[in-house]
Order: structure tokens, then sequence, then C-alpha cells
């Protein structure tokens, strides 16, 4: 069985990318358009290993949802990816600090997707 | 530290307090000692002119005590020396008149007819009162010897009227003692011209009877006369005087001769077998002795024969052993142990009359010669080594040898019982010398002398009898000698004086209880003034001190509150303003510091509200660049994505070629974004470092594995070379980091063949990183252009080799951020050489740069 990532982010061209590069790393894929959307996607009990989160959206930001997963244990297991324009060296630690388990900043590109992935999940996909 | 530094390190207050106390309490004591001082000087003053005073009438008490005894002592001295030796001189007198009379008496016996009946009668008529003792008995004690009888005066005189009431004195008769009328001659005689005695009548038992040739001396009176050769030269008219001449009673025994004594010396008591001696010994044997005179007999106009007289020595002792130099004046015996006595002396200065018979120079009846006198050890000692009898010896001894007390009587000469004092020999008595000295020219006069313990006045007189033998020298027959005891002569003078001294003692003494109690008031009273002082001055000291508190207190509490005000406008407080009471200085400086607190409050304000825009305008520059990072980004994302996907997913070359170029460009832009907000970020000052000690071989390591790649895609050799490196140097591991990867990708950018060295080593304290490519070199001119922003070595590189021109740039700044150094040596043509220098310790310049970013 695939591996399920939720890809978060406001941007749809952002998601598009995201959705053909971990499609290309053969996981199965889900998107949300908000932070609101991602909360909600992942109350219907949609199971998702993986979340690539974007932190600036408008109707809640990334670090808000990573707080609200963290703090529900139901997600205990879920890994939680920064996946950001904010390349600030301090907002990366802030990030790893409060729940984030690493951090892609924009732009990406495939070779530092997969090496964040292959960290997080060493048995491959 | 010293006074002065202590001094100044103390508050104003305290100082105010310590010069207060200083100006008022030292004079205080000062005061209070001088006062002290005063008194003291005073009360000794007064106490040493009460001493001096007290001892001034002391002494003069003492002074005219003694000038009146003194006075008293030598009055009476002088009269009773005037009356002793006014006694002695009468005496001698005496003896003289009563010399003469024998001289008359010898005159008419010579113009008697020589016959026995003539004699006896002539004798008889010739008879003299004397005076002698009854007899004495040993007391019961046998310590002296008593009267047999006394004799009573029960008849006292009273004054019969009151005028004769005033120092009426009488005395009761004299007693001389029981009376007797005695012969005054024992013998006459009438010798013819051949010495043979035709006539000799005698009285009394001394003299032997029977008639003898006298010419031939050992028919004399115990053959020691030896009138004879004198009698031939006589011419009518004249007269011969013989010396005494008695047979030496002996004694075994001088002083007090009593059974008790006896029994204490453990010696027989038989004192009649000894020397008489007045009171000591009154029954001892009498000294028997006769002066003869002679005088040549005319018949028909020549001498036809020569009479003679033996006078009873006894008439002569009678002349000195009732004489008392005392109230007493008489006494019926003499008592020599008393030493106020009378004695006579012959012409040649030999005893003839004294208290003890044992003394009177006689002779020795068996030889007819003198008997040897008492002798000092000296003289006796000289005698006996002679050998010779006493008057051969005395015939070449010097008389009056060297008398002195300080000769002691030979005991020898004592135990031989032959005593008799020849003054001449008797050397320990050094009157007798003052004696022969007085009389020497016919006079009289007196000395005193300390003896046997007493100060003796010694009168000597001589005897005015110039007859015979005697006419030779002036003091004729002999002298009389009187001794007293000088205290008794002035007794009352003394007495008084004791009176006196002890008036002075007691006035002394109440003086010195007068003197101790003033002395007792004056300690009392300075005790008093010093406890006093005392208690007056500490109270004002203290008075001092509470009033010096007391006004530094005021002086400084209006200090004390500025400096308060000042401190807490110090800490913050700028609305702090002080009162302003009143017009001196304080208010001024209370006013001048409220204006000066205005302008810094005002100045604090604008500085307040500048620093507040100028943050303000920094966080909005911050969020500014942070939200151009993140917009910029997003569509690079897009970008970069895209053409990714477009590289890999299209087949035809030319196509993946075009989106490769796509990508390149999106890296080139990404880098030029990163660059020009990491200098936006730097010139903001809110770029973070974060600066500890790093690993640098490892760091080293791990960069030029990154870039092994790239070189080897160009073919170069890339090499680490490192030398004595530490361990560790101090900066931003991240920065450090970016920078060397940036000066290496240059370094393989530039340089299309040869190689790349990455060289470390230690310079001093620093770290010195090069990295040295074989490139084409940069311009001198270029060299320190390169760093400056959008500056390249060449514009036309630029676009062939891909850089940003901001990456050298962005490394001078970092590495400066992080205490370091960055520069270039190049050759152009032959390569550059890139060097980093970093502090290997934390510098002051990165402590000092941490400390203005994080401001």
């Amino acid at each position: 069985m695939k591996r399920r990532v939720l890809l978060v982010d406001d941007v749809a061209l952002n998601r598009k990318l995201a959705n053909a590069l971990m499609s290309r790393l053969g996981w199965q894929t889900l998107e949300a358009d908000g932070g609101i959307a991602a909360m909600e996607l992942l109350r219907s009990n949609q199971p998702v290993d993986l979340i690539l989160l974007d932190i600036s959206m408008p109707d809640l930001s990334g670090e808000e949802v990573c707080k609200q997963l963290r703090s529900d244990p139901a997600y205990a297991g879920l890994k939680i990816v920064a996946y950001t324009a904010h390349a600030g060296q301090d907002d990366v630690e802030r990030f790893l600090a409060n729940g984030f388990d690493a951090a892609l900043i924009k732009p990406i590109n495939s070779q530092r997707l997969s090496e964040v992935v292959a960290d997080l999940f060493p048995s491959g996909a | 530290m010293k006074a002065s530094q202590y001094f100044e390190h103390m508050g104003i207050r305290t100082k105010l307090i310590v010069i207060f106390v200083a100006i008022k309490v030292i004079p205080l004591v000062l005061l209070a000692w001088y006062a002290w001082q005063a008194v003291q000087g005073l009360s000794e003053d007064v106490s040493s002119r009460a001493m001096q005073m007290a001892e001034a009438m002391r002494t003069t008490q003492q002074q005219t005590g003694k000038t009146a005894n003194d006075d008293a002592v030598r009055a009476l001295d002088e009269r009773s020396r005037e009356a002793i030796e006014s006694l002695t001189t009468n005496v001698a007198r005496q003896v003289a008149d009563f010399l003469y009379d024998r001289d008359k008496d010898i005159l008419r016996a010579a113009l008697l007819e020589p016959a026995e009946a003539t004699y006896r009668r002539f004798l008889s008529g010739h008879n003299r009162e004397l005076f002698g003792h009854g007899p004495y008995l040993l007391a019961a004690d046998g310590k002296s010897w008593v009267p047999a009888e006394t004799f009573k005066d029960d008849n006292p005189v009273r004054p019969p009227l009151n005028d004769n009431a005033k120092d009426f004195h009488t005395r009761p008769p004299e007693n001389y003692g029981i009376k007797s009328l005695t012969p005054l001659f024992l013998e006459m005689t009438y010798v013819d011209t051949s010495g043979l005695e035709k006539v000799k009548v005698q009285q009394g038992d001394l003299l032997k009877p029977g008639l003898r040739d006298v010419a031939r001396r050992e028919n004399t009176f115990i053959r020691a006369e030896d009138y004879w050769p004198a009698l031939k030269k006589l011419k009518p008219g004249e007269i011969y005087v013989s010396e005494v001449i008695g047979p030496y009673v002996p004694t075994h025994w001088i002083g007090p001769y009593t059974k008790a004594r006896a029994e204490e010396l453990k010696r027989p008591f038989n004192p009649e077998a000894s020397g008489y001696a007045g009171l000591e010994n009154p029954v001892g044997k009498r000294f028997r002795g006769i002066v003869r005179w002679a005088t040549p007999v005319e018949k028909g106009g020549r001498v036809a024969g020569y009479v003679t007289l033996a006078l009873d020595h006894a008439h002569l002792m009678a002349f000195s052993n009732k004489i008392r130099p005392t109230p007493d004046r008489f006494a019926p015996i003499a008592d020599p142990a008393s030493g106020n006595y009378a004695f006579i002396w012959d012409h040649k200065s030999r005893s003839i009359s004294h208290p003890r018979d044992y003394f009177i120079v006689g002779y020795d009846p068996e030889s007819g010669q003198p008997a040897a006198p008492w002798m000092d050890t000296e003289l006796w000692a000289n005698w006996k080594a002679s050998a010779k009898p006493w008057h051969e010896f005395q015939a070449t001894e010097p008389a009056f040898q060297d008398q002195s007390l300080k000769r002691k009587p030979a005991p020898e000469s004592g135990k031989s019982g032959s005593v008799a004092l020849d003054c001449r020999y008797l050397n320990f008595s050094p009157q007798c010398h003052g004696w022969d000295a007085l009389t020497e020219h016919g006079g009289s006069g007196s000395f005193a002398i300390f003896f046997s313990g007493l100060w003796k006045l010694t009168t000597a007189a001589a005897i005015p009898y110039y007859t015979g033998q005697y006419g030779a020298s002036k003091r004729g027959f002999g002298y009389v000698t009187i001794g007293a005891n000088v205290d008794d002569f002035h007794k009352a003078a003394t007495d008084s004086g004791k009176r006196i001294d002890a008036m002075i003692a007691t006035a002394d003494s109440k003086l010195k209880i007068e003197r101790e109690g003033l002395q007792a008031t004056i300690a009392e009273g300075l005790g008093r003034t010093a406890f006093g002082l005392s208690v007056s001055t500490l109270v004002m000291i203290v008075l001092v001190i509470v009033i010096a508190i007391w006004m530094a207190n005021v002086l400084t509490k209006r200090i004390t509150v500025m400096s308060g005000g000042i401190r807490r406008f110090q800490d913050g407080d700028l609305s702090l303003r002080l009162e302003a009471q009143g017009q001196d200085e304080m208010a001024e400086l209370a006013k001048s510091f409220n204006q000066m607190a205005s302008a810094v409050q005002d100045s604090f304000g604008r500085l307040e509200d500048a620093r507040h825009s100028a943050e303000e305008a920094n966080r909005m520059k911050s969020e500014f660049l942070a939200n151009m990072s993140h917009e910029l980004r997003t569509p690079l994302n897009g970008i970069l994505g895209f053409a990714e996907l477009l590289e890999m997913e299209l087949e035809d070359p030319a196509q993946r070629e075009y989106a490769q170029a796509i990508r390149t460009s999106g890296d080139h832009l990404l880098a030029l974004v990163t660059a020009i907000l990491d200098l936006a970020k730097i010139e903001a000052g809110r770029m973070d470092f974060d600066l500890t000690t790093l690993d640098l071989p490892a760091l080293l390591t791990e960069v030029v594995g990154l870039q092994k790649g790239h070189a080897q895609a160009k073919n170069l050799a890339l090499e680490l070379l490192t030398d004595k490196l530490p361990d560790v140097v101090f900066g931003d591991r991240m920065r450090l980091r970016q920078v060397l990867l940036n000066l290496i990708n240059n370094a393989l950018k530039f340089t299309t063949h040869g190689s790349v060295t990455v060289r470390a080593s230690r310079v001093d304290d620093r770290v010195r990183i090069e990295v040295q490519d074989s490139g084409i070199g940069i311009k001198l001119v270029d060299q320190q252009l390169i760093f400056e922003k959008f500056r390249q070595s060449e514009s036309s590189i630029t676009r062939n080799h891909q850089g940003s021109g901001l990456g050298l740039t962005l490394a001078k700044e970092l590495v400066e951020h992080m205490g370091g150094e960055i520069g270039v040596i190049s050759t152009p043509g032959a390569g550059s050489t890139f060097y980093v220098l970093l502090p290997v310790g934390r510098s002051t310049q990165s402590d000092e740069k941490l400390k203005g970013q994080q401001a």
C-alpha cells in the first residue's frame, strides 16, 4: 500500500509541483488549499503519513495547523514537513522547535525532496 | 591609609562633625587641662610654702633653742671651769702656803739648842687638825662599802621671813669627817757635819728609832733618802726640802674592791692586803711617807750641824683627798670611781696625793729605789727587754713619749702590783702631758678630755713653792689637778635644752599635723576640682558632639536629600525635581539641577522617540526583506520546480536543453536574490551570527569534499593542505562554510586548467585559510573592487561564469562580522590566492560587533 502525503498550500501551482514530485517518488497524494481544509480533511479520517505544509496561508497558518496536530495524540505518528518560502535560518529553527520534522525551503528540487523523504521514511515508499 | 586620606574618604556630614568636634573639643580639653594645671600648681605652691614656713619656723625654733642652750652650756661650762680652776689654784696656793709655813718651822728649829728635850717641845707644839673617816663595812650585798656609822643632819633650816624665802638656800655644816689633831712632823733630828745623827725625836711609828750615819743612804728612811750630799752644800739660812718619800703600797686590785666583784672575778677577797682606795677600798693599806726639811745650824759663826724635820705626808694628802668639785664641795672619803677628785703631783709629775694610795709613787724599802710605775704595753715591753732595774731604765727613757688614749695599759704591769702613777711614763694617759704643759711656767689652766667614757674637764695649777730644789722651775713644788665630769657642769642647761627640744618636738608634731591637715585639705580640694573639672569637661564634650551631629545633620540634610534625588534621577526617575527653598547656594544648586533635569528629560524624550522611529523603520525593513524573500521564492519555486520536471520529462534533447536553461537562469536568480537579501540583512544589522568554537579541520574537509565533484567535472585537482592547525577557531560555522564554499567555487569557476589548493595554517593567534588557484588572476586595480557590490574582474567573464557578483562582497561582510579579515593576492594570468584570517580565540572585535547587533 502506498504511503499518503497531504499537500497543503494556498497556491495551486505549488501544490501541483509537490504533487508531481511526490507522485514521481511513488506517493499517493491528497491536496488541501488551506489550513482549515487540511484539518477537515484529516479529521474526515483520511489516513495520511506525511504532510507538506505551507506556512503562510490566509485562513490558518501552517504553524497553527502543526500546533493543533501536535496537540492531538491521534496524529502522533504523522510526519509534518514545512513547505515554505520563509528561508531564514531562524525560521527553520523555529519550525523544527515547534513540531515540524523537517523543512523544505522553496524553491525546492527533486533531489532535496527525496532526501528529506528518505530521511523521514528510511524503508522507502 | 593616611589620616588625610581617611579624611578625604569621609562624607561631608562626618567631616563637619569631625571639624566641629575638633575645634570645640580640643580647646575644651586644653582649657580643662590648663585649669587643672593652674589649680594643681596653686595647691603645690600653697603646700610647699606651708612646708617652707613650717620648716623655717622649726629651724628657727631649733636654732633659738640650740643657741640658748649652747650659750647656757658655754656660760655654765665657763663658770664651772672658772670655779674649778679657781678651786684648783686655791688648793695649790694653800699647799704652797702650808709648805712655806714649814720653811718657817725649819728655820725656827735651826735656832733651837740641838737637844732631845728642846726638839720634843718643838714637835709637840706643831700639830694640825686632820679629818678622817670612820670605819667602813662591806654592805650586806657585798657590792659596796658603807660607813659603820652614818652622819645624819636632822636640823632642816627654813626661811624665817617671807622676805628671805626667795632662793633661800642653806647648807648643813661642812662634813669633813672625824677630826683629829695630828702632829705635823714624824721626826726631828740633828746631824753633825760628818752625817752622824746626834739628836733624834720621833712621833708615830713610821720611822725607825736609833741614831745612824745618814751620810750613808742605807741608813736613811727606807734607804731612799739622799739628803746628805745636799745638806753639805747648804749655807746658813738655806733650806733643803726633799721629795715625798714613802714605801710604795702595792696592790693586786685596781678599781672597786668589793666581795661581789671578787666573786665575779674569782679572786680572793682580801682588801686589807691591798692598797687603800677611798670608797673603793676603805680598809686597804695606807701610803705613809715623809717630806724632809733641813737647814744648817750655826754655832759660833760656822755650821755646826743640821736640823731636819720629816713632815707627815698625810698633811699633804689632806689638801686633796676631801675635795669634791661638786656642790658637795667636801666629802669625808674620796670616791675615785666618780671621776671628780683632786690629785697632787710633785715637780717631776709624780703622783704624791691620790685617792687610790697604790697610785702614789713610792720606794721599794729593800732597794731604796722607786717602785716601777704603771706602764703601757710598749713601755713595759721595752723595760722588760732592757732587763734593767726600773730606776736605771727610767734614767735613759724620755718623758711624755707619744702619750695617747690609744695606748693601753700593759696587763702584766697591772698584775705586777706596782702601778704607781709617774705621769712622765703614764703613756696611756695623755692628760699628763697636758698638765705638764699647763703648769710648766707656774700657771694654771684646764682642758677637756674624753677619758674612761666621759668628757672630763681637768684643771691643773702649779704649786708656787720655790724653796730648795723646787726653785729650779716655775712649776715649783708640783701641781694640783682637779677633774670633773663636764656634763655635770651644764646639767641644768642640758636639762633645759632637753625641755626645749621636747617643746620643739611637740610644736613640730603639732605643725606636722597641721601641715598634713593642710595637705589633706588641698588634696581633697584638688580631688574635688579634678572630679568637677572632668565631669563638666565630659558633659561639655558630649554636648558639643551632640550639637556637632545635630548641626552636621541640619547642614547636610539638604545635601543628602539632593544627592538622594540625583541618585533617583540617575536610576531613571527623570520626572524627579528637587525642592528649591530659599536663596542660598543649595537652592541655586537645586534650581540648576532641576533645569538640567528638564533638559535631560527632554533630550531623553526626543531620543526615545527617535529610537522608536528607528526601530519601527528597521522592523519594517526586516519585514520587507522577509516578505521580499518569501514573495520572490514563491514564484521561483514554480519556475525551478517545473523547469526541473520539464527537464526530467522532455525527451527531445533540444527541448531539454531549453528547460535546463530555464533552471540555470532560475538558479542564478535565486542565488542573486539570496545574496541580495543576505547583504540587505547584514546592512540592516539583522543577520544573526552564531559565534562559537567550531571544528575547523572537519569543516575544511566537508567543504572540499562538497566541491570534489565540481573539480572533477572540470578536470581540476583540488587539494587540502593543513599545517599546525588548531582544532577549533571562533566563528559562525554556517557563515564560514558559506564563505569557503564561495571562495572554492569561484576558484574552480575561474580556473580552466591546473589546480585549486586549500591551505590552512596558524599565524600567531589567527588561522589563515587560503584558496589558491591557477586561474586567470585579477588585475591589481580590480583586487579591491571585487569585494564591492556588483563588481567582477571582467564583466564578460560574469556572463561566462554565472556569478552573482555579490559573493565576495557577502564573504567580506561575513568574515568581518566574525572578527576576521579577507583579502586577495593575485598575478593576472598566473592565478589568485584568496585568504581568510580568523581569530583562534574569541576576538574583542567580534565581541563588540555581537553586542552591537544584539542591542
